[in-house]
């Protein structure tokens, strides 16, 4: 079982530094992560950001990492900045 | 939602003015007649954006800019300042205190409402 | 939108700013500026300007921008406030308040002075004028076809951390147009601890379609331009785009721009990329229109500020209600007391008392000092004096005094001329004062003060004085009086207010601009004052105004003839006594010696024609306004009653006598003598008699002082 986080509703600049923070913890202590998107509410490119570093860090730690639910607020955000790399992790998610 | 914006201005009609203006454009607005009465409305509540004077009594624009930067909840609060300064010397300081932009006055209500949309929508 | 509150507002709060320009620019000269005026001085021509833009006052704009840049220049110290910066600046005082006054009125901005003065500013700024006047509203030059655009933006490091998300420029970028494509490239963002969850990394390409031109394209990013690098091209120079976008950035930069360039189809593909993801090619998402109209959002107004404006006509009807629960307080009172129900009483004595206060608080809120219109005088003397070429000391005392605010608003007027015309005519010249021993610099004296209910303003100087042969003279000439008339001092005083006594000989223009005196005694009665006049040839003039209150409450006095009941306002009451029996007078003296003077009595009963017989014993209630005492006879005194002015219907309003009416606690109607028009009366009488007769005076008997503070008995 992958370790669950499910983020807040506000993932902005104000919360981007603990996010990460909390990230890489969880990335250090567990193999397998799964990040619930489906209580956020509002996200800004900071909060995309850390998004964009974990899946980057995942990879390089090979940590098995799912980015679940994404709720409509993650999906616009990743629509409207072209944020291709979370868009791939996503569509893979559906795809499963 | 509307997102919440400050006005932080010493005159009352200008307030007045650009409250019916963002009023209008679907913004929600709070205001203060200088920078301590601004300060004191950074109490937790959401505040999208801060539309400041320059010159002001009590704590000029930026006086109030430099606070914003340093307060945990709002530094990372777009703050415009509105003003009829133009000297390059005040700007440089603005934007190094974190100021976004600089509108300065007199202003049509349209170019005000650009300067914002391009840092929040209502 | 109530866009003409919001214009009362900015004409309010500019009338205030230019007041206090005023202040500080007449008190400047005197003492050294400080920091503080000066940027309060600045602050005002800065706020007016900012606020006319709004409204589109452009030529306002224009005028407050160069005086601004003027004040500007003294705020950093680069001018000196000497006199004649301190004359611009108060021209352009006055031009701006002009200028604002035709706004209020809505009549077309006069340019009166405006090229002069700023021609006078330009000459004190320093060659390169300042900064650039305010920018023009932008060109409207569209609409221009739809156009596809290229943009490569490289966000700085700060854009996040300066509250400026790149997405929001996104945002507000799908408002003009559409995003035809987007793609993030992040391959900044490190995949280690140094991540910086504040920093941005990212950077953006796009495909945009558009009315709009690269100027205005460049303008959607020009606030995050510090640290950041946006390459904007018509799509039509595709190529010298993709090299210009890719010098900026490192290799792996620059090889995410290509791969996505690739999937756009703009960058010819490689075998490398063979394999290439999933294109995302997508329109944005949140295309709202740009603003959704008419939202409707109360807001919590901040409720700081130390004063609040309130509408007159609001404060007016409070005083009006406040005026009847007073009466309905009374009318309790004397309820409780038939009654005989003492806690009963008690409990309307209570609220009496609180009355009282709402009352008097109430009141307050009407009243100013009259220093506000004082704080005009010292500009006009200056500006007189220098005309005139008078060397002109102003010194004002009293200033705290207060009146109601309908009434300063009236006085500006009379005062100003009084003052001129003590400038103009009373103080004499440099030469004259210095040839009979004077000191060279004139005086002029505003003071004000409350005296008997009422209040006094007195305007004074040092000058000549009024000399009656020549007013005499001079009036017989006019054919204002005949030669036979025999005239008190104080009347051929009061000749110069005669309408067309002091118009014709007129030298300057200055004292009153073409009105004579008679406009003030006019103005001053119309405000139920009156004017008197002291001089002494050779050391000056002092004009002496005296107004009532006008408050829409007084302690009255009750006095009753016959049936029915008068109010006298008890500030006027000196004292009270029974009339004394004179066999010789048929019990009707004309006049008593009270304590060696004479005091001329008036039967009220006769004066305003009431039927009825005196009873056996009369009282006389002593009045006195200014320096002149009348005894009152009337049948009875009740005792203070406070009283609601009623103003009389306009049936009445030709009863000199009476100022008003009021409605008793018990329902019935008291008529509120007009204390100042019965004295007038009485005294005229008087000296009429005086001529005629000689007679020896009864001396008055078995006094009733009268005092303010306890309520008299009967």
């Amino acid at each position: 079982m992958p370790h669950l986080i499910t983020l807040a509703a506000e993932q902005t600049i104000y919360q981007a530094q603990a996010l990460h923070q909390q990230l890489a913890a969880a990335l250090r202590e567990h193999p397998q992560l799964e990040i619930d998107l489906s209580q956020v509410e509002e996200i800004d490119s900071a909060g995309a950001q850390v998004l964009l570093w974990l899946h980057r860090a995942a990879q390089q730690q090979s940590c098995q990492l799912t980015l679940s639910h994404p709720s409509p607020a993650v999906r616009d955000f990743i629509r409207l900045l072209g944020l291709q790399p979370l868009h791939n992790a996503l569509e893979a998610v559906d795809g499963s | 939602m509307a997102k919440t914006i400050l006005v932080v201005d010493d005159s009352t009609s200008l307030r007045l003015v650009v409250k019916m203006t963002l009023e209008g454009a679907g913004y929600h607005v709070i205001e203060a007649a200088d920078g301590q009465q601004a300060l004191a409305l950074l109490d937790g509540r959401k505040i999208h954006l801060v539309l400041s004077d320059l010159n002001m009594p009590v704590m000029n624009g930026l006086s109030l800019l430099a606070q914003i930067k340093q307060h945990p909840d709002y530094r990372f609060t777009p703050v415009i300042m509105l003003t009829t300064e133009t000297a390059e010397h005040l700007r440089q300081q603005g934007r190094e205190c974190g100021s976004c932009a600089w509108v300065v006055k007199p202003f049509e209500p349209p170019q005000l409402l650009d300067a914002i949309a391009r840092l929040i929508l209502p | 939108m109530d866009l003409e509150l919001a214009m009362q507002s900015f004409l309010q709060e500019s009338a205030e700013l230019l007041e206090e320009m005023e202040s500080i620019l007449l008190d400047a000269e005197a003492d050294s500026i400080t920091a503080e005026q000066l940027g309060a001085l600045f602050r005002s021509m800065h706020t007016i300007k900012g606020s006319a833009g709004l409204f589109g006052l452009d030529e306002i704009v224009r005028f407050t921008h160069q005086a601004e840049n003027l004040l500007d220049q003294l705020r950093d110290g680069h001018l000196q406030l000497d006199a004649e910066l301190s004359g611009v600046l108060l021209r352009s005082h006055d031009h701006v308040k002009a200028q604002l006054a035709a706004v209020a009125a809505g009549q077309a901005i006069p340019a009166g002075e405006q090229d002069n003065i700023l021609a006078d500013i330009a000459a004190l700024l320093p060659p390169p004028a300042g900064s650039l006047p305010p920018a023009e509203p932008s060109s409207q030059a569209e609409p221009a076809a739809d156009s596809d655009w290229l943009l490569s933006l490289r966000f700085g490091p700060e854009v996040l951390r300066n509250g400026m998300d790149p997405a929001s420029f996104v945002r507000y970028l799908a408002t003009l147009g559409q995003i035809q494509a987007i793609a993030s490239c992040s391959s900044a963002l490190p995949a280690d601890e140094s991540f910086d969850a504040e920093r941005n990394y990212l950077r953006l390409e796009m495909q945009f379609r558009g009315a709009v031109d690269e100027a205005q394209l460049a303008s959607v990013f020009e606030f995050a331009s510090e640290g950041s690098q946006f390459i904007i091209s018509p799509r039509a120079q595709l190529a010298s785009h993709l090299q210009q976008a890719l010098q900026a950035g490192d290799a792996a930069e620059q090889q995410s721009c290509r791969d996505i360039w690739q999937q756009w189809g703009l960058w010819p593909s490689t075998a490398d990329n063979a394999v290439a993801a999933p294109t995302l090619v997508t329109t944005a998402p949140d295309t709202r229109p740009a603003l959704p109209a008419g939202a409707d959002h109360k807001t919590g107004r901040s409720s700081e500020s130390k004063f609040i404006k309130v509408e007159a006509g609001k404060l007016d009807s409070l005083i009006n209600l406040v005026g009847e629960l007073v009466i309905a307080g009374a009318a309790a009172n004397l309820l409780a007391r038939s009654h005989g129900s003492s806690p009963l009483l008690e409990s309307t004595v209570v609220m009496a008392g609180l009355i009282e206060q709402i009352r008097s608080h109430t009141l307050s809120m009407r009243m100013v000092p009259i220093g506000e219109t004082f704080s005009r005088f010292p500009r006009v003397v200056r500006d007189v004096g220098q005309e005139l070429g008078k060397s002109i000391k102003l010194e004002i005392s009293g200033a705290e005094t207060e009146l109601d605010k309908s009434m300063v608003d009236k006085l500006a007027d009379p005062l100003t001329h009084l003052v001129r015309n003590a400038i103009d005519h009373g103080i004499e010249d440099v030469q004259q004062r210095r040839a009979i021993g004077k000191p060279e610099q004139g005086h002029v004296w505003l003071n004000a003060y409350h005296e008997s209910g009422s209040v006094v303003i007195e305007v004074a100087d040092d000058g000549g004085g009024l000399d009656p042969q020549r007013i005499l003279a001079k009036a017989l000439q006019r054919g204002i009086i005949s030669s036979d008339a025999l005239l008190s001092e104080q009347d051929i005083y009061r000749l110069i207010f005669a309408a067309g006594f002091s118009t014709a000989e007129r030298i300057s223009n200055l004292s009153g601009r073409g009105v004579g005196l008679d406009v003030v005694q006019k103005n001053i009665e119309a405000l139920r004052g009156t004017v008197e006049i002291d001089s002494e040839i050779g050391l000056g003039t002092t004009f002496r105004l005296r107004l009532p209150l006008t408050l829409a409450i007084i302690d009255g006095f009750l006095v009753e003839v016959g049936s029915s009941t008068f109010v006298i306002p008890l500030e006027t009451v000196v004292e009270c006594m029974e009339l004394p029996v004179t066999p010789g007078d048929h019990g009707r003296p004309e006049r008593l010696q009270l304590r060696g003077e004479i005091l001329p009595l008036l039967y009220l009963r006769q004066f305003l024609e009431l039927e009825g017989q005196p009873g056996r014993r009369q009282n006389v209630v002593v009045i006195q306004t200014g320096s002149n005492r009348v005894g009152l006879v009337v049948d009875a005194l009740q005792g203070e009653f406070q009283t609601v002015i009623k103003p009389l219907g306009s049936l009445f309003r030709h009863l000199k006598a009476i100022s008003g009416s009021t409605i008793l606690g018990n329902g019935a109607v008291a008529l509120i003598l007009d204390v100042l028009a019965l004295i007038q009366h009485a005294t005229q009488q008087e000296a009429s008699r005086y001529a005629l007769e000689q007679e020896p005076y009864p001396a008055a008997g078995s006094r009733q002082p009268h005092n303010n503070d306890t309520s008299s008995g009967k």
